[in-house]
């Protein structure tokens, strides 16, 4: 009996520990830049986010261990994730093709980049829920380059979907 | 990840038995051994670092996660930096904290732990930056080392509270941070200052052969209008029939007159030896107006580009927005003549938009183009390397 209170004392001492502890790794959190092409007809995105989180995420997806090598299975699987997570929708209600156009993997972070094709003549709203999948807290910042450079949209659980874009009025100048 | 409490032995990631990073059969261009050795090392520092903080300084880290793990993330990165050279602090810097302090739904670090929001962002990694500016940026690293240090022994086996930090850092160091800790710590303004207008002045020498002649001069540099240049060569009324001009017609308004030479001797006249000294200065007088557009205010590091190539490097404290937060303007005297101003050259201010910093302004390139801009093959061209030795048609 004296063990087992010792055993139970220990269990209760570590998750009294583990609940008011800290650890190494809270940051839940993405930011990505979204821009016009020079020719328009597609958005350029370049999205930042934490390399393990995202190997999580692709290993969930693909039910077998991804690891961020440039192989091209890991790049259509990356592809695969984005069309999932990273959703720009006209008023079609269509969401609009996500086509990768490589990575760079590194210990601080890693870079996505893709297009999304998409038109400036139409209204988009952007659904993305990178990485929401694999923590409730994370958070998605989104910065959109036509607009002032503080101005940055958060995505998050409450808030998956936001506009993106509003077609500009014919008489005045664009200022993608 | 990785926990400071007895699981510490349970951090990863690890090396392999064989103590490499990773698996040797990866190509050397996949970068994953660096997460591996990086990653170990970083949760090793940052643990072993809690020994310290807050085992030792033992601050209530429900209340005020930031004053074990803030500071604890600072120290993490001096460490690391201490490790190697380049070695890849992932917190630290001020401009990994830029896209988070420049967003919506943030509360202050001050805020208790149980209502934050993006716990990292705001328990680790904005304090860490703060301390980290404050040492290389506002009070030095001689100073702040010695305030800091000063704080631990102080505070060893003692319960501080967030008041103590501050005031011990003040205390130690002799220097006023309330606007500091006010800015960082109680608030969710961030960094964004913005070179809004720069204007020259000069002095008015009132000698007409000077001022005439530079008159003159910045006539003879201004484009001639539509009108004028299409008018070029054009016979005009006064050609065909000379006997319509008159003094007008030949009168150069710069050529200096016995009246001119005149009022100029009896300007000079009036003025008192002091007043001469001043009249005859040859300098340059800049007025400079920096906007706080993003709120939290921060000393002003300039970089000066002179015409002749001569690069000066000079900082305002803070305090120079003492009686107005939103908008200053700054005199510079100088011999030469400014061909450019740069704020926070080495973006260490975590300044949320670098595009307003610079007069005259510097293009950017988004990170995509950049991406784009590298000579790296295709996704289609790379399954076969002679498809992606050849070059692009």
């Amino acid at each position: 009996m004296n063990a087992l209170r010792a055993l139970l004392a220990t269990v209760g001492l570590a998750a009294l520990l583990a609940a008011g502890g800290a650890f190494a790794h809270p940051f839940h959190s993405s930011y990505a830049e979204i821009g016009w092409s020079d020719g328009g007809g597609q958005l350029e995105v370049a999205l930042r986010v934490i390399p393990e989180d995202l190997e999580a995420a692709l290993s969930r997806q693909e039910a077998d261990t991804v690891v961020l090598v440039q192989s091209p299975p890991v790049l259509r699987a990356i592809e695969t994730y984005l069309q999932a997570t990273f959703q720009v929708q006209g008023a079609d209600g269509r969401v609009r093709p996500v086509s990768l156009g490589g990575f760079e993997a590194g210990y601080r972070e890693t870079w996505l980049y893709f297009t999304v094709e998409a038109a400036d003549s139409e209204t988009l709203s952007l659904r993305h829920t990178v990485l929401l999948d694999e923590d409730i807290t994370q958070r998605n910042q989104t910065r959109r380059l036509w607009e002032p450079g503080a101005d940055v949209l958060v995505f998050t659980a409450d808030q998956p979907r936001q506009t993106l874009w509003a077609p500009q009025p014919q008489d005045s100048s664009s200022t993608r | 990840g990785g926990m400071e409490y007895p699981m510490i032995t349970f951090n990863k990631p690890r090396p392999y038995a064989d103590k490499t990073y990773w698996d040797e059969r990866q190509k050397d261009d996949d970068k994953t051994w660096e997460r591996s050795k990086y990653g170990l090392i970083s949760v090793i520092i940052h643990e072993v670092g809690h020994n310290y903080f807050p085992m030792i300084v033992n601050s209530d880290e429900r209340q005020w996660t930031w004053m074990d793990e803030g500071l604890n993330t600072f120290l993490q990165f001096l460490a690391e930096q201490a490790w190697e050279d380049d070695y890849p602090s992932r917190r630290g810097t001020p401009e990994k904290m830029v896209e988070y302090m420049a967003g919506e739904a943030q509360v202050p670090i001050m805020t208790n732990s149980d209502s934050v929001l993006q716990l990292g962002n705001n328990a680790y990694g904005k304090p860490a930056t703060a301390l980290n500016i404050l040492r290389e940026s506002i009070m030095g690293r001689e100073l702040f080392d010695y305030a800091f240090r000063e704080y631990a022994r102080r505070w060893e086996f003692r319960r501080p509270t967030p008041a103590d930090f501050f005031r011990t850092m003040e205390d130690a160091s002799g220097v006023d941070l309330d606007w500091f800790w006010r800015g960082w710590f109680y608030g969710t303004d961030h960094v964004d200052v913005a070179i809004t207008d720069i204007s020259l002045y000069l002095i008015d020498t009132r000698d007409p052969e000077v001022e005439k002649a530079w008159r003159r001069e910045q006539e003879d540099a201004r484009e001639p209008d539509l009108t004028k240049q299409r008018n070029a060569g054009m016979q005009r009324l006064v050609d065909r029939r000379p006997e319509l001009r008159d003094f007008y017609n030949d009168f150069d308004e710069y050529a200096v007159t016995p009246y001119d030479y005149a009022q100029y001797e009896k300007f000079l006249a009036t003025l008192n030896d002091h007043e001469r000294v001043l009249q005859e200065t040859d300098r340059n007088f800049y007025t400079v107006t920096f906007e706080n557009r993003g709120g939290l205010v921060t000393p002003l590091p300039l970089r000066i580009t002179y015409a002749d190539d001569a690069v000066e490097e000079v900082t305002i404290p803070a305090e120079i927005w003492r009686r107005n937060a939103d908008s200053v303007t700054k005199l510079f005297i100088t011999d030469r003549e400014i061909t450019g101003i740069e704020f926070d050259p080495y973006r260490s201010t975590a300044d949320a938009d670098t595009a307003n910093n610079a007069w005259p302004r510097q293009p950017e390139k988004t990170r995509f183009q950049l991406f784009k801009e590298k000579e790296e093959p295709n996704y289609m061209r790379r399954e076969d390397k002679e498809a992606w030795e050849q070059p692009i048609q």
